[in-house]
C-alpha cells in the first residue's frame, strides 16, 4: 500500500495542543445555529458557504447551547453546527483532518464507508486510542473511492448528541448518471434526554419508549377476526418470547425528534430547485436508532447509488434506509411546485420532513402516516398461512411446531424473526431451505456459488410495516453493480454469525456473546476471499456494519452483486456478503443501532 | 402504410421505422447514398455525449451509435409524449421485484413498437457495439427526444433533445 507510512505510527501524527490554541480552529460557521451545507440552494458548480473543503481540514469538537427544534439543547457540534459540517473531498487527494477535542471527555470521528488506513478508521480502542479532552488528531489517509458518506463519534453514546455529519466525495471521472444540483439530506433522531438515561431506562424497563402496546380492545379485536384460539395462542407466543408484537424499534417518536439537516417536521427545512432540474439527493441516516421509509409524493426517486457505490437505477416510490445506510436518488420536479420529502420513522411513531420547493416559504401537503405495523401479523405469517397446524403450540415451548401443512409458496410472507432461539431448538427448518425460489448453483468447494442468495433471505421484501402493492418500493434485490467488483474469486470458507437478543434484559450480542464477554477478534485469513453469513435470531431489523472493507452482498445479482458498508438484516432473515480480507489490521464490526452496539453487539475483526 | 429505412447493427439486424402519417415526415426508402450527415452518438452509463442535436427538417441522418458503458442500451428517437409511453410499457414489462435491473430477458427495440400509436426508430446497442439508424427528419415537428428508456436510463439522465428549427 502506498500509504504504508501512515499506517505505521499514526500516534506521532498527533499534536497536543492547549485549549486556547485549538480555539481558533473554529470556523465563520461557529456563530451559525444551522449546518451551513445545509444551504437550501444546495450545490451547482460551487460549493456553498461553510462546507469544508479538503484535502485539508481542521474540525473542532464542542458541547453547546444550540436551539433544536425550537428548543433549548445541548447538543456536541463540529465547527459549531450540529450536525456537523459537510466535509467535501475529491477521489485521489490525501485527506489531512485535523480533530481537536474541546470536550471535557475522550472523543474520536469515524469515516463511514471509507476504505483507509486501519490507524485512521477512529474507533478507540480498536484504531487508536482515541482523542483525549484538548487534544488534536490528525487523520490522513488517500481518499481512493467516491460518493455519499458520514463520519459520526465512536465514542460512547456521543453520536446521539449529534455528533455526525455528511461525508462527500466527488468521482475523479464521471458518474453513470447526470444531474443539475444536488442536496445532502442527513437524517438524524435527537432526544433532549440524556442518552446515558436512555440507555438506562432500556435497561430496566422493557418497552419503555413503546406507547404503542396492544390493548384489551386490539385482542377482542383479533378474536373477532382471528378466532379465540389463534388469538390466545399468538398473545402467549409473544409473552413467551418476552417481546410485544409492537416492538418495531426500542427507541421511538415518544422521545425522538425526528431532524432532516437539523431541522424539525415544524421547522420544515427547504431544498430550492428551479422547475426542469434534474436534482440529486444524497440521503444519509445519520440517526442512532431509527430507520426511515422516504418518499417524496408526487416524485419519482430513480436509485442511482446505495452506500455510496453507483447501482444501475431504478425508480421507486419509496424506499426503506437503515441506520448508517445512504442512497442517491435522483428526482426530476417539472412543476413550479412544492413537494414534500416524507421521511416515516419505521415504527410510524413519527417523522422528518422538509420540502422540495422553486421557492422559499412553501409547503406541501404531509401525508397520512401509517398505522403501526404488528410484527405478530408478519411473525405468525396471517397471510397463507391457513394450513399451518398450531395445535403442538400449547405446550412449554415450540419444540411441537409442525411446519407440515405449510404450502411451500404460502412461506414468502412469513417470518421467524418471532421465534426466541432459545425455545425453538426443536424445530425442523429443513424444509425450509431453497424456499427463496433461487437456483442453488454449487461452487467446487460444494457452497453456494458466488452471488446467489442464501436460502432464508428476503432481498425482495422491504420488510415490516410495508405494503408492496401500495407503491413500488426499493428492494436489496433490486440493486445491482455496473461491473463485476475486482475479486471475482469464489469463497474459500463461510462464516456464520447469529444476531442475538434478549430484549427484557436488553442484551445484544453476535453468538449470544456479549463483547465484554468474547475471548477474541474474528479471524480473517490476510487476502482470503469469504463469505459472512449473518443469521438474524431476534425480532428486530439490525444494520450491521463492518469497518475496513467492503460487503459484496449476494442478493442473487451473480457477478454484478452491489457493494455495502451496512447491511440491514431483516427479523429471522439469513443473508450473506462475499469479503475480501485485503486490510490487515483490527476493524470493529458491529450492529449499528447506536444502543444494541454499546450493549454489546460489537466485535473486532483481525485480518492477518 | 410505413416506410421502411434500413438500418445495421453489428450482428443485430435491426429494423427501425417511423410512421410518416404521426410526425408528418416525408421520405421514401433510401439507401446510404441517400445520406446526407453522419453523426456519431456516444450511449455511455448513464448519457449520450451530446444533450441536444441540431437537424434539418427533411435532413436524412446516419446515426452511429457506440455503446461505450457496460449495460445494454437503447437509442430512441420520438417526442416527449410518445417516449414517457414507451418508458411506461418497458416499466411495467421489467419492473417486478424479482426481475433485477427488470430489463434482461426483453428486446427493447420490440417494445418502441406498437400501443402508443406508431412506432418510433430505435435500436437496442449491446455494451461494446457500435449500432445504425438512418432516419429523415420530419417537416412540421417542434421538437424531439433520443433517449434509452430501459426502466431507470431516461431518469438518470439519458436523453437529448433534436431542435428541428434547422
Amino acid at each position: 500500500m502506498a500509504n504504508s507510512r501512515v499506517i505505521t505510527h499514526p500516534m506521532s501524527r498527533r499534536q497536543i495542543l492547549k485549549g486556547g490554541a485549538a480555539l481558533g480552529l473554529g470556523s465563520a460557521a461557529a456563530l451559525s445555529l444551522r449546518p451551513s451545507w445545509a444551504n437550501p440552494w444546495g450545490q451547482t458548480n460551487v460549493y456553498s458557504k461553510g462546507v469544508e473543503e479538503g484535502p485539508e481540514v481542521s474540525l473542532a469538537i464542542r458541547r453547546e447551547s444550540i436551539l433544536i427544534d425550537g428548543k433549548e439543547a445541548r447538543p456536541i457540534s463540529i465547527n459549531g453546527t450540529s450536525p456537523g459540517p459537510m466535509i467535501r473531498l475529491k477521489e485521489g487527494q490525501d485527506a489531512v483532518l485535523r480533530v481537536t477535542n474541546l470536550l471535557d471527555e475522550p472523543t474520536s470521528i469515524h469515516w463511514h464507508g471509507l476504505i483507509l488506513p486501519p490507524g485512521m478508521d477512529g474507533v478507540p480502542g480498536v484504531s487508536f486510542p482515541g482523542i483525549a479532552p484538548g487534544e488534536t488528531f490528525t487523520y490522513r489517509f488517500p481518499v481512493r473511492q467516491n460518493g455519499t458518506y458520514w463520519y459520526h463519534s465512536h465514542s460512547g453514546l456521543q453520536e446521539q448528541l449529534g455528533h455526525a455529519g455528511p461525508l462527500i466525495i466527488d468521482a475523479a471521472e464521471r458518474e453513470p448518471f447526470r444531474y443539475d444540483r444536488e442536496h445532502v439530506l442527513l437524517l438524524t433522531d435527537w432526544t433532549f434526554e440524556d442518552p446515558m438515561a436512555v440507555f438506562r431506562n432500556l435497561k430496566t424497563a422493557e418497552g419503555y419508549y413503546n406507547f404503542q402496546e396492544r390493548t384489551i380492545a386490539d385482542f377482542f379485536a383479533d378474536v373477532r377476526e382471528e378466532g379465540f384460539a389463534a388469538t390466545a395462542e399468538m398473545r402467549g407466543m409473544w409473552a413467551k418470547m418476552r417481546m410485544s408484537s409492537r416492538d418495531i424499534a426500542d427507541v421511538t417518536g415518544s422521545t425522538y425528534t425526528y431532524l432532516l439537516n437539523g431541522h424539525s417536521p415544524e421547522e420544515n427545512w427547504t431544498a430550492l430547485f428551479q422547475a426542469g432540474e434534474r436534482v440529486r439527493l444524497r440521503v444519509i441516516n445519520g440517526s442512532a436508532m431509527s430507520y426511515f421509509d422516504v418518499r417524496i409524493p408526487g416524485l419519482k426517486m430513480t436509485v442511482v447509488a446505495a452506500d455510496g457505490q453507483p447501482v444501475q437505477p431504478v425508480p421507486v416510490d419509496e424506499f426503506r434506509i437503515g441506520v448508517a445506510e445512504t442512497y442517491d436518488v435522483l428526482v426530476a420536479p417539472e412543476d413550479d411546485t412544492a413537494y414534500t420529502i416524507f421521511a416515516e420513522a419505521m415504527d410510524r411513531s413519527g417523522y422528518a420532513r422538509a420540502t422540495l420547493a422553486p421557492r422559499e416559504g412553501m409547503a406541501a401537503e404531509i401525508p397520512e402516516r401509517r398505522k403501526i405495523a404488528d410484527r405478530g401479523m408478519e411473525a405468525m405469517g396471517a397471510h397463507g398461512m391457513e394450513g399451518m397446524d398450531h395445535s403442538g403450540m400449547g405446550g412449554s415451548d415450540m419444540q411441537g411446531m409442525d411446519h407440515s401443512g405449510m404450502n411451500g409458496s404460502d412461506m414468502e410472507g412469513m417470518d421467524h424473526s418471532g421465534m426466541n432461539g432459545s425455545d425453538m431448538e426443536g424445530m425442523d427448518h429443513a424444509n425450509m431451505r431453497g424456499m427463496s425460489g433461487e437456483q442453488n448453483r454449487m461452487n467446487a468447494n460444494g457452497m453456494l456459488a458466488a452471488g446467489a442468495a442464501q436460502p432464508g433471505s428476503r432481498y425482495d421484501q422491504a420488510g415490516i410495516g410495508i405494503d408492496p402493492e401500495a407503491r413500488r418500493m426499493l428492494v436489496y434485490r433490486d440493486l445491482k453493480a455496473f461491473t463485476p467488483w475486482p475479486d471475482r474469486r469464489e469463497p474459500e470458507r463461510e462464516l456464520e454469525l447469529h444476531l442475538t437478543g434478549n430484549m427484557e434484559r436488553y442484551m445484544w450480542s453476535f453468538d449470544g456473546k456479549k463483547f465484554s464477554e468474547v475471548t477474541g477478534p474474528i479471524h480473517f485469513n490476510k487476502d482470503e476471499r469469504l463469505r459472512l453469513i449473518l443469521v438474524n435470531d431476534t425480532m428486530m431489523e439490525h444494520p450491521i456494519h463492518l469497518h475496513g472493507m467492503w460487503m459484496e452482498l449476494e442478493n442473487g445479482q451473480g457477478e454484478l452483486i452491489p457493494r455495502k458498508h451496512t447491511l440491514n438484516v431483516k427479523p429471522g432473515e439469513r443473508v450473506s456478503a462475499l469479503i475480501t480480507a485485503d486490510a490487515e489490521g483490527s476493524w470493529a464490526f458491529h450492529c449499528h443501532l447506536l444502543y444494541h452496539m454499546d450493549a454489546g453487539m460489537f466485535r473486532v475483526v483481525k485480518v492477518s | 402504410m410505413r416506410k421502411t429505412l434500413l438500418t445495421l447493427a453489428l450482428g443485430l439486424a435491426t429494423t427501425a421505422a417511423f410512421a410518416a402519417g404521426e410526425h408528418g415526415g416525408s421520405h421514401s426508402s433510401m439507401s446510404n447514398a441517400d445520406v446526407d450527415r453522419t453523426i456519431r452518438v456516444e450511449a455511455g452509463d448513464m448519457w449520450f455525449d451530446s444533450e441536444k442535436l441540431n437537424i434539418a427538417p427533411g435532413e436524412t441522418i446516419k446515426f452511429e451509435i457506440v455503446n461505450t458503458g457496460n449495460v445494454e442500451h437503447e437509442f430512441v428517437i420520438g417526442d416527449a409524449e410518445a417516449q414517457e409511453a414507451h418508458r411506461k410499457m418497458m416499466q411495467e414489462m421489467g419492473g417486478s421485484h424479482g426481475g433485477g435491473g427488470g430489463h434482461g430477458g426483453h428486446g427493447g427495440h420490440d417494445m418502441a413498437e406498437g400501443e402508443h400509436g406508431g412506432s418510433m426508430p430505435s435500436v437496442t446497442i449491446a455494451p461494446g457495439d457500435t449500432a445504425e439508424l438512418v432516419w429523415t427528419a420530419p417537416q412540421n415537428v417542434d421538437g424531439l427526444q433520443y433517449a434509452c428508456n430501459i426502466p431507470g436510463h431516461y431518469e438518470a439522465g439519458m436523453y437529448g433533445n433534436i431542435d428541428l428549427q434547422g
